[in-house]
């Protein structure tokens, strides 16, 4: 069966991984080998990049796609949540995206995303790197590797940066810790302590620094592990971030009300205003993250608060991108670790359910009002053109040009890629 | 040349100047303020008494048993040709056991009573009186709320607070290990009465994922794939998941029809029917409701049984069929109808004949205190998982065992370790790699200690700040449902507020903040801190994850560490660094307590010379050298 997949071709390997996960249903399973195909895609070199900048919206908790853009209308698995059209004729989401749906022209949905990993920790970790988490060595995030290989639009700020409460964030994995994202832990609050208290001059300041460095030498000399020389390396970098003209992307409170309140009033409203702020200062990577959405119990009547925030913070988002001229190079992608399970669980949720998820794509080349991918009747399991989370990865990474083939090497010596020989899905670009 | 600083009065004001913004020395100068920071009391005889001790009788075999381990790992260093790490000087353990086993940073004072010791036995008798003290209560608890997950909050109504008061309480008796999980596992009833059911409702209304977690944490083994499908790499079955679930999934968290709380209808219905006809004027507030719906859960258990999933795919069993309760490993529980298949659960996990249970423990507190484990991953253990050193882990194995899984004698042993009082390896390792353990492995300070290290630098008695009675609160929450009428529920909300909840937390946090900031350990702050805290930054998870924090270092954790109040607050007046200062004789001296304060050491010449050389500069050198010290990586790792 390896050999099988050694030699296909993308099509007929998206069409293995459909029936490997129907046929090992409601299983929802992907044997482990397919992470490791080889393909011969490759050869065809670079396209073009055709987004500058990632804003990664991440719904953590496992978004059920049945009550947001999978619906399956007049099924039993449905439940309570309605369905509405949408701007672009044959496509149907939940009633819960109204907003989402008069855009819909301009998004893109990929309705057949699968993985067999149904744990939190571990599906968010496979959708951040494209790789499964592993004992031996931490993978960097997508948001690390475009600092690690694109130039920097913005010498003084970072990169890149995540959004939310970082719980268990790869952040740079094995790169250096000046390609990390920065974390920021609240968007209304933003980047905090970036001025010292009244009675430190300037002069003062450096002088403290010099002394801390000369007190810390002989430590530092004994103690050369990468964790000491992290806090070594973030020291310069922040040092430098301090001094930035730039620092005022950090503040949302310099935005005037009514666009904050258009964004909403809750940690992703702000969180993507905020994501707006960095890209338009040049940070190429923002993600920003939103938990809740882990709907075991109650589903229909606790989604639709999440569902709102998320409806009406892509519209604000997407809406302010395009009046600032950054929709066309700033690449929007809603996504979650996985989905739900249909079947209605005995306290009216729902379960993980790892075997079908789907996420959501604007902006930065994406051809808009297409669904790329389906789901079977119950949207358990990919119908058509499975795709994995290393899949979506790689057509981020493709769009903002980074090398997929390209070998890197952590510092034990182990060859790693930019989104773990993922397949772009080109059919998503225009 | 120094003779300035050795002229009190001087000092006094020379001191005050440097680590004082204008601001604050203005205001002092109209009239003397109370300092800014709050002080605490001593804590009271009774609340040292409450913590269990060590044995002294049980040293002489600790350090047997030690020097075998030590044993053991010399054949490996010689035949791996491993140099073993230099030993530990006295300053660096007493910084590494305080920081280990309280929490904290030692004091100015712990500091130099054990530095000038001439004792033989002062290491093993700090190590008996840390194991022996509060202190090692708090970091114990922040260690378990980081793997239990534990929130203040886990859902929407639910009140945690008499579970963690448990869980801290059971760490202060020094409960075995295994009655403890067992308390866990099959306690019933309301939270109020046995509080050990938080651990079961924090997964409230979520059974498998629930037995996922607790298959996780005590067995040190997932089994989550199996939820859906046959394990792919281990050899779990998801008929096996079914069986191990079966016996848990019968016990419910909530209050329902078949329960007491209902013997009247739904009791939130019934209550607020009755308040609104009552009492029209009265609108039930937020406490009134937080308090009847807090009272729901219950865990009980019912006759539910588990049935298969409808898309079960494996010949083995049928689709939508009964599931037969069953172990995957060890003996079988023997069930008849009366027997409680939670009880029977938490027998079969707890015991000694379970192959996993003691190890999934051993190895855990073997990498609290080296840093990995034996096996690793330590929550991954599979069949065919093998151990960097079988027979010490047969040893400590045999060793909890003999001690009845008593995990203070436990980290006694390990402690005594000429091991573990080597100086800190640096190596980047893989986890396929197998570590010798010529050290433990150097780390950076969890959240909690860089919060409670830099308390102990401010704080006079940070570990008196303790949180409302949960004695109290336990019985103004706790209602029965059947019966309560909405005039009683409105006293006890009231009452909640007033002597408990808001009010008195408010009064919690008034007396005892800075800047806004509670100053109180991290063990007794909101569990998990808001977001943006100190703690957060440092690492500290959402409580969501198992052990989800990290210790990754960040920007915003530098520029906190720059310019957040926290590092400040120690240059202030009233600060124990600053009134200790204050105290020192001579200049020398003051750059002894600034050393001995922050990094728990005298400074070698050279860094006296600097420090010196920095105060005589027009003042402003006191504040810069114990922020420059604050500042190093020296002071946030653990050596």
């Amino acid at each position: 069966m390896r050999d099988l997949l050694l030699n296909a071709d993308e099509s007929s390997r998206r069409n293995f991984m459909t029936t490997a996960a129907k046929s090992l249903l409601g299983v929802s399973f992907l044997p482990a080998s397919l992470s490791l195909i080889n393909s011969a895609a490759a050869a065809e070199g670079q396209p073009k990049a055709t987004a500058k900048r990632v804003i990664f919206l991440f719904m953590t908790g496992g978004m059920s796609q049945l009550d947001t853009f999978d619906p399956k209308p007049g099924s039993e698995v449905q439940g309570d949540t309605e369905v509405i059209s949408t701007t672009v004729p044959g496509i149907q989401i939940s009633e819960h995206f109204p907003k989402v749906a008069k855009l819909m022209k301009g998004l893109a949905l990929v309705r057949s995303l699968t993985t067999e990993t149904g744990a939190h920790e571990q599906g968010q970790y496979l959708m951040r790197t494209a790789y499964r988490p592993l004992g031996s060595i931490r993978h960097p995030s997508l948001a690390a590797w475009t600092s690690h290989v694109l130039p920097s639009m913005n010498p003084t700020l970072p990169s890149s940066v995540v959004i939310g409460n970082g719980n268990k964030h790869p952040l740079g994995g094995f790169l250096k810790s000046q390609d990390a994202p920065v974390p920021i832990s609240s968007a209304k609050t933003g980047l905090k302590n970036t001025k010292p208290p009244k009675y430190l001059s300037d002069n003062q300041f450096q002088r403290r620094l010099t002394l801390s460095s000369q007190f810390d030498r002989q430590f530092r000399r004994q103690y050369q592990n990468t964790e000491v020389q992290a806090y070594t390396q973030l020291y310069r970098e922040a040092a430098k971030l301090l001094k930035s003209r730039d620092l005022k992307a950090f503040d949302i409170s310099l935005e005037p009300e009514k666009v904050k309140e258009s964004f909403g009033n809750n940690p992703l409203g702000q969180g993507c205003l905020l994501a707006r702020r960095l890209v338009q200062q040049g940070v190429r990577f923002v993600e920003v993250e939103f938990g809740g959405w882990d709907h075991h119990r109650d589903v229909f009547t606790t989604l639709p608060n999440k569902a709102a925030n998320l409806d009406q913070a892509l519209e604000a988002l997407l809406r302010d991108l395009v009046s600032k001229g950054l929709f066309h190079e700033t690449l929007v992608v809603v996504a979650s670790e996985f989905g739900r399970t249909p079947k209605i669980n005995d306290n009216t949720g729902r379960d993980h359910h790892p075997g079908a998820f789907t996420c959501l794509l604007a902006g930065g080349g994406i051809q808009g009002g297409q669904v790329y991918g389906s789901t079977d009747e119950i949207a358990s399991a990919p119908a058509e053109n499975g795709a994995s989370p290393a899949d979506l990865s790689a057509t981020i990474a493709q769009a903002l040009g980074l090398p997929l083939e390209q070998k890197y090497f952590s510092p034990s010596g182990r060859p790693f890629t930019v989104a773990n020989k993922g397949f772009p899905i080109t059919e998503l670009f225009s | 040349m120094f003779q300035r600083f050795l002229r009190p009065l001087c000092l006094v004001f020379a001191v005050t100047m440097i680590l004082t913004s204008p601001t604050i020395i203005l205001a002092q100068a109209k009239k003397p303020k109370p300092s800014p920071i709050p002080r605490g009391r001593p804590l009271t005889k009774e609340q040292y008494a409450s913590v269990k001790r060590v044995k002294p009788a049980m040293r002489q075999k600790a350090l047997q048993v030690a020097s075998r381990i030590d044993d053991l790992l010399k054949v490996n260093y010689d035949y791996h040709n491993v140099k073993p790490n230099p030993k530990l000087n006295d300053a660096q353990f007493l910084r590494r056991v305080y920081l280990e086993i309280t929490g904290t940073i030692p004091r100015l004072d712990q500091a130099r009573q054990f530095l000038d010791s001439s004792v033989p036995s002062k290491r093993e008798d700090l190590i008996d009186r840390l194991l022996s003290s509060p202190g090692n209560v708090s970091h114990t608890f922040n260690y378990w709320a980081n793997i239990l997950r534990l929130k203040d909050r886990p859902q929407g109504n639910q009140i945690a607070e008499p579970y963690l008061a448990w869980i801290k309480q059971s760490l202060a008796e020094n409960q075995p290990y295994d009655r403890w999980v067992h308390e866990m596992l099959a306690s019933q009833g309301k939270i109020w009465d046995s509080p050990a059911t938080g651990y079961l409702l924090r997964d409230d209304g979520m059974q498998l994922s629930g037995l996922d977690n607790t298959v996780r944490v005590f067995l040190g083994t997932q089994i989550g794939c199996a939820q859906c499908h046959d394990h792919p790499f281990d050899s779990w079955t998801q008929r096996e998941f079914y069986e191990l679930a079966a016996l848990t999934f019968s016990t419910r968290t909530r209050q329902n029809r078949q329960t007491k709380g209902y013997a009247n209808g739904n009791p939130v219905q019934r209550v607020q029917k009755e308040l609104k006809e009552k009492f029209p004027e009265k609108k039930p507030n937020g406490t009134f409701n937080r308090l009847l719906r807090a009272n729901l859960y219950y865990v009980n258990e019912t006759k539910a049984n588990l049935r298969y999933p409808d898309d079960y795919a494996y010949d083995n069993a049928k689709a939508k069929q009964v599931v037969v309760p069953g172990v995957p490993f060890g003996k079988q529980p023997k069930l008849t109808a009366k027997t409680s298949k939670s009880k029977a659960f938490a027998d079969w996990l707890t015991s000694r004949d379970n192959p996993r249970f003691t190890v999934a423990i051993t190895n855990r507190l073997w990498k609290r205190v080296f840093g990995r484990g034996l096996i690793e991953p330590i929550d991954d253990i599979r069949n065919d998982s093998k151990p960097s050193h079988p027979e010490l882990l047969d040893l400590l194995v045999s060793e909890m065992n003999r001690l009845n899984y008593n995990r203070k004698e436990f980290l006694r042993i390990l402690y005594y370790t000429d091991a573990y009082q080597r100086q800190a390896s640096t190596q980047n390792l893989d986890l396929d790699t197998d570590y010798m353990f010529p050290g433990p492995l150097l780390h950076r300070m969890s959240a909690e200690q860089a919060w409670d290290a830099i308390l102990t630098l401010a704080v006079y008695y940070p570990e008196s700040f303790q949180r409302p009675s949960v004695k109290q609160l336990s019985r103004i929450a706790n209602l029965d449902l059947a019966t309560v009428t909405a005039e009683e529920v409105t006293k006890r909300a009231e009452e909640f507020d007033e002597q408990v909840g808001k009010k008195a937390m408010a009064r919690f946090r008034k007396s005892s903040s800075y800047k806004g900031m509670l100053l109180v350990r991290a063990s007794e702050q909101p569990l998990p801190a808001p977001v943006g805290h100190f703690l957060r930054e440092f690492g500290q998870g959402d409580r969501e994850l198992i052990s989800g924090s990290n210790d990754d270092a960040t920007v915003p954790q530098i520029l906190t560490m720059w310019n957040g109040p926290i590092t400040h607050m120690m240059l202030e007046k009233g600060s124990v660094t600053y009134d200790n200062l204050l105290r020192a004789k001579s200049a020398r001296e003051q750059v002894d307590v600034i050393f001995l304060s922050i990094l728990s050491r005298y400074p070698d010449s050279g860094e006296r010379a600097i420090a010196f050389k920095e105060m005589r500069k027009g003042n402003a050198g006191y504040g810069d050298v114990i922020w420059a010290l604050i500042n190093t990586r020296e002071f946030l790792f653990v050596q």
